[in-house]
This record gives C-alpha cells, sequence and structure tokens, in this order.
C-alpha cells in the first residue's frame, strides 16, 4: 500500500491506524490506516468497498473493533469533545422537513454546544457561503433538492470544524450549483481536511489533492494524482483517443488494445513504437470509420481501471 | 464519561425540536383523551345504566370500600375518585409512544440519528437525551391530560350536586401519581423499541411493533386489578403500581445507557 503521509502527531486533523469493522462475518474494512491532512482528499472506490463504514469509524459515530482513531490528536469514542472538530454530511441531509432551515441549523448548532450567539453568527454565515439565506424561512419541506444539499453543507460547516466527512455532497445538484459547490469545497479545504466520497472521477480529478482507493475493506492506495500516475505505470503511457463510433470496440479488442469510451472516442494505450497513425491505419484497414485522433493524458479512469485489474 | 450538562443541553435542544416541529399536535391526544374521560364521567353521571355491568359492579364495590357517604352521580364520583388514576394511566400510556416516535424513532429512520452520532456527545449521552427529552414531553403530556380529564371530570361532579366523605382520607388522591409513572415507562419503552427498531417507526409493523404492547401493559394489570373485582385496594394496586412502575423505569433508564449502541440505528 502507498502511502505519502507521516506519521500522525496531535496536529493531523484526522490519523486512522489499523482500524477493522466486521457487521457480524462480514468484514467492512481491514486494518484501514489513512492519515489526513489540510486539503481534499477524495476517496473512491466501488459500491460496498468500505467508503460509508470509513466515514462514519473517521466521524467518530461507529467505533471500530479494532485499531485507533484520533481526530487533531484526541480520540472521539473516549473523549467526545473531540467531535467538536468534525463537520459530518452523510446520505441524507439530516433536515427535519417539517421545521424552518433557520430551526434546524439552530438545532444542529445547540447539538454542536455553540452559544446562542454564535450559532446565529455562523447561521449567516454558511446561509451566505451556499447561497441559501433567502431560504432560512422555509421549511425543509419546502426545499429543492438541491437546496436541501446546499443547507445540509452549511449544517456540517456550522461550528466551523477542522474535519469534514462529505458523502457524494454534489449528488442531486444541477451542474451550475455542483460547479459552485466545488469552488466552495476547494476554498474550504485551503485550511481544514475534507474527506470527500465520489463516484465522478473527474470531479476527484479536479477537485482533489490526494486520492484514496478502497476496495474490499482495504485502502489499496493514497497518495497524490501525479504519484498515482506513476505507482500504477502511467506515467510513462501513451495514450491516444481515437475518434471512432461504437463498432470499433472490437475491431481494436482484436487488435489487442484494452479500449475504453470517453465521450466520442476509445481511449487506448500506445505499444512501443507505434504512433497514433498506426492505431488509425489499422482500423480503417478493418472498414472502421475514424474521424479523428489525439493524444490524451492519463486520469484518474484509467488509474482506477490499473488498480482494479491488479486484483 | 456521562455528562449530566451535556445530556440536559441536548435533550433540551430535543424538547424544543419536537415543540417546535410538532406545535399544537404534541396536546392533540392529551386533549382528546382528557375530553374523553370527561365524556365517560357525564355518562356515569346522567346515564349510569350505559355503562358495563362489570364496570357498574366495580364502582359499586369502589363506593362500599372507599366512601363513608355519597350523594348525587354515586358512579361517576367512584369513577373520578377511584378508577380515575387507572384510567388516566391507560391514556397517559396510550399519549407517550407517538412522542417518542417522532423523537427517537423518525429520527433513525430518516437517518438524522447518523449525524447527531457524530455531535460532541457520548453516544451513551445521545440515548439518554433522547429519554429524557421523552420522559419531560410525555410529562407534559400527562399533566394536560390529567388536569383536563380530572379537573372537567370535577365539574361534572359540581354540577351534579355530588357531596361525599371518604372512610379511607385525602390518602385515596396519592394514586394520581400513578399516570406519571405509567407515562414515564411508556416512553421509556418506546424509546428503546424505536431505537432498537427504527423501521418500526416509518412502518408501523413487524417486531417493534409488537414489543410496543410492553409500554401498556403495567397499565392494562392496573386497569384489570382494580376493575376486575379482585378484591385488592385500589389504593394499594395504585400506590404499589406508583412504585414498583417507577423502579422499573429507573432501572431501564439506567440500562438503556450501556445497552445502546450506533450500529442499532445506522
Amino acid at each position: 500500500m502507498a502511502m505519502t503521509s507521516v506519521a500522525p502527531t496531535s496536529d493531523t486533523p484526522l490519523a486512522v491506524e489499523g482500524v477493522s469493522v466486521a457487521y457480524g462475518d462480514m468484514e467492512a474494512l481491514s486494518t484501514v490506516t489513512l492519515h489526513l491532512e489540510a486539503g481534499v482528499t477524495a476517496l473512491l472506490g466501488p459500491n460496498g468497498a468500505g467508503k460509508t463504514t470509513l466515514f462514519r469509524v473517521g466521524a467518530g459515530i461507529l467505533p471500530p473493533d479494532d485499531g485507533t482513531v484520533r481526530v487533531a490528536g484526541r480520540d472521539p469514542f473516549a473523549d467526545p469533545a473531540a467531535k467538536a472538530a468534525v463537520g459530518y454530511l452523510g446520505h441524507g441531509p439530516a433536515l427535519d422537513g417539517r421545521r424552518s432551515v433557520r430551526a434546524n441549523l439552530d438545532f444542529w448548532g445547540r447539538a454542536a454546544g455553540l452559544d446562542a450567539e454564535e450559532r446565529e453568527r455562523r447561521t449567516a454565515d454558511v446561509a451566505e457561503r451556499f447561497a441559501f439565506a433567502d431560504l432560512l424561512d422555509r421549511p425543509g419541506d419546502a426545499l429543492s433538492r438541491g437546496q436541501r444539499q446546499r443547507v445540509a453543507l452549511g449544517r456540517a460547516l456550522l461550528h466551523d470544524p477542522a474535519v469534514l466527512f462529505l458523502d457524494e455532497p454534489t449528488s442531486g445538484l444541477d451542474p451550475t450549483t455542483a460547479d459552485r459547490l466545488r469552488a466552495e469545497l476547494a476554498d474550504l479545504a485551503t485550511d481544514r481536511a475534507l474527506l470527500y466520497a465520489t463516484h465522478h472521477l473527474h470531479e476527484a480529478a479536479a477537485l482533489a489533492d490526494r486520492i484514496a482507493f478502497l476496495r474490499d475493506g482495504r485502502v489499496i492506495e493514497h497518495d497524490d494524482v501525479e504519484q498515482l500516475r506513476a505507482e500504477t505505470g502511467l506515467s510513462d503511457e501513451r495514450l491516444v483517443a481515437v475518434e471512432a463510433g461504437e463498432t470499433a470496440e472490437a475491431s481494436l479488442r482484436a487488435l489487442g488494445y484494452d479500449p475504453r469510451r470517453e465521450d466520442d472516442a476509445w481511449v487506448v494505450s500506445l505499444r512501443e513504437g507505434e504512433e497514433p497513425a498506426d492505431v488509425v491505419a489499422a482500423l480503417v484497414d478493418r472498414d472502421v470509420e475514424v474521424s479523428g485522433v489525439r493524444r490524451v493524458e492519463a486520469d484518474l479512469n484509467d488509474i482506477y481501471r490499473r488498480l482494479e485489474g491488479r486484483r | 464519561m456521562i455528562r449530566a450538562g451535556r445530556v440536559a443541553r441536548l435533550a433540551r435542544a430535543l424538547i424544543d425540536a419536537e415543540r417546535d416541529a410538532r406545535g399544537a399536535s404534541l396536546l392533540l391526544y392529551p386533549v382528546g383523551l382528557g375530553l374523553l374521560f370527561v365524556v365517560l364521567t357525564v355518562v356515569a353521571a346522567v346515564a349510569p345504566g350505559a355503562l358495563t355491568g362489570t364496570t357498574q359492579s366495580g364502582l359499586d364495590a369502589a363506593l362500599d370500600r372507599s366512601f363513608a357517604s355519597v350523594s348525587g352521580p354515586r358512579l361517576a364520583v367512584a369513577l373520578v375518585v377511584v378508577q380515575g388514576p387507572v384510567l388516566v394511566s391507560v391514556f397517559a400510556a396510550v399519549v407517550a409512544p407517538p412522542t417518542a416516535r417522532s423523537l427517537a424513532g423518525r429520527r433513525a429512520a430518516s437517518g438524522e440519528f447518523e449525524t447527531l452520532l457524530a455531535a460532541p456527545h457520548t453516544h451513551a449521552e445521545i440515548a439518554l437525551a433522547l429519554v429524557v427529552a421523552a420522559f419531560a414531553l410525555a410529562i407534559g403530556q400527562t399533566l394536560v391530560l390529567a388536569l383536563l380529564g380530572v379537573g372537567g371530570a370535577w365539574l361534572v361532579l359540581l354540577a351534579g350536586g355530588a357531596t361525599f366523605t371518604l372512610s379511607t382520607g385525602p390518602v385515596v388522591y396519592a394514586p394520581y401519581l400513578v399516570p406519571l409513572s405509567v407515562a414515564l415507562w411508556a416512553a421509556l419503552v418506546a424509546t428503546v423499541v424505536y431505537l432498537a427498531y427504527p423501521q418500526t417507526a416509518l412502518s408501523g409493523t413487524g417486531t417493534g411493533n409488537a414489543l410496543l404492547l410492553v409500554a401498556f401493559l403495567p397499565a392494562f394489570a392496573l386497569l384489570g386489578l382494580t376493575t376486575g373485582g379482585t378484591g385488592v385496594s385500589p389504593l394499594v394496586v395504585a400506590v404499589a403500581g406508583f412504585l414498583g412502575v417507577g423502579a422499573l423505569t429507573a432501572v431501564g433508564v439506567a440500562a438503556v445507557a450501556r445497552w445502546f449502541r450506533p450500529i442499532r440505528v445506522l
């Protein structure tokens, strides 16, 4: 397992060390070690990989069967006050639809131990940051999904936590709102650690400083994107995107490539001594219509496929 | 380690949230059942023949046992003074579970509990705060129910010209403490059930729903002992019920803090 992080200190926002969790006979996490520093760490992995369980353990929600968790150097299970440094956005927005947005935020502020003045000030701050000041007096049930998600982000940030756990925060948002949110998250991550679960590899690549891949309850890689490219041998790889129809896949496979579809093109890895024009010529020989070819860089899709291929 | 201050603060936040969310509907059951008690008193006063034979004989026995003299609507007097506490207890046991359902069950079933568990409290503190909030609301609802129901019933008796003297002295009113302990028990059981079976809060079916019957057991047991012609003094039944159910509830609260595990609601 590749690890770039050094041994955690009391300043390390989140240090998960050798954590294992089992649900009955099913092992959800197996000796997972993950140290988060300030910045965005994207947590990637297939469904059932253990992402949600890792979130819950890291946020002090679910105690591990084995291993330790430290939030800013403190054990959140033994010292619950340590959880004041945790902001958590799970699958649901955790809003009571019967109550106004303001009342909801007030409740969560009280649960986090904020006094009345702080709650009022922080509510105004997060409402402005996530653009829902005009929704504060609306009941939760009257909000759209995207509005609820923005409020939920504000709720997670209300007590100004040092570590933020966000489970697919852009899920259900329209592209404009999602873009704005990503920019906000990047801004937030300048002085706090942000663990971000997503299925969108492009989003992870655009936003994350580091990537953690989780599979079968184990962190199989945790590094920055460039290091991951090198680690998986993709730095030296020359990729081309061949603009051709869906039917080109069979021909590419027959020619010995392992193509993946990206937008309107098939991305393949060039072999030694091979040039993009050689791929095009081979396809034309097989009566495949090619409308263009361009070089591309290995991205998270390739890294993910490469890591999956190691199974 | 459980800190009482943190439990109290979180419980207050939960109570305020529940009051804000449910508003006047929090009083729907207490007011409705309080009025039902008044109606029963009116029936006993105006048309005692409408009562069942068992009820009439139970009230007659109570009149013989507890009253030195009675005039006016005799059965209504016995209903209010002797059986009133137990009937109000049954109603209190009915009132408490829906509030626990809203407080604990709805949060657990909607996933809101997951966020609550990430708040700076121990998991035991969170479970206890829910129990304390359920207790506080159950006490409030029971007081409304008792004041409205028993107060209304007394007005009916006064309007009917009832006068009486008790053979056992004013201590006969002590059983009016019983509804409180029964309400706390029902609130505790319902909270535990909804934490153990969160989906019951949404579906209203399954094992959790069957277990909710435990919340009503003390109230029905007391009712059976008081009205079933067992010969046991209602005063003894009520005081024993108050102490017994109260002790059971206290043990239950201590057990909740040790029993609760986050995985139950995730």
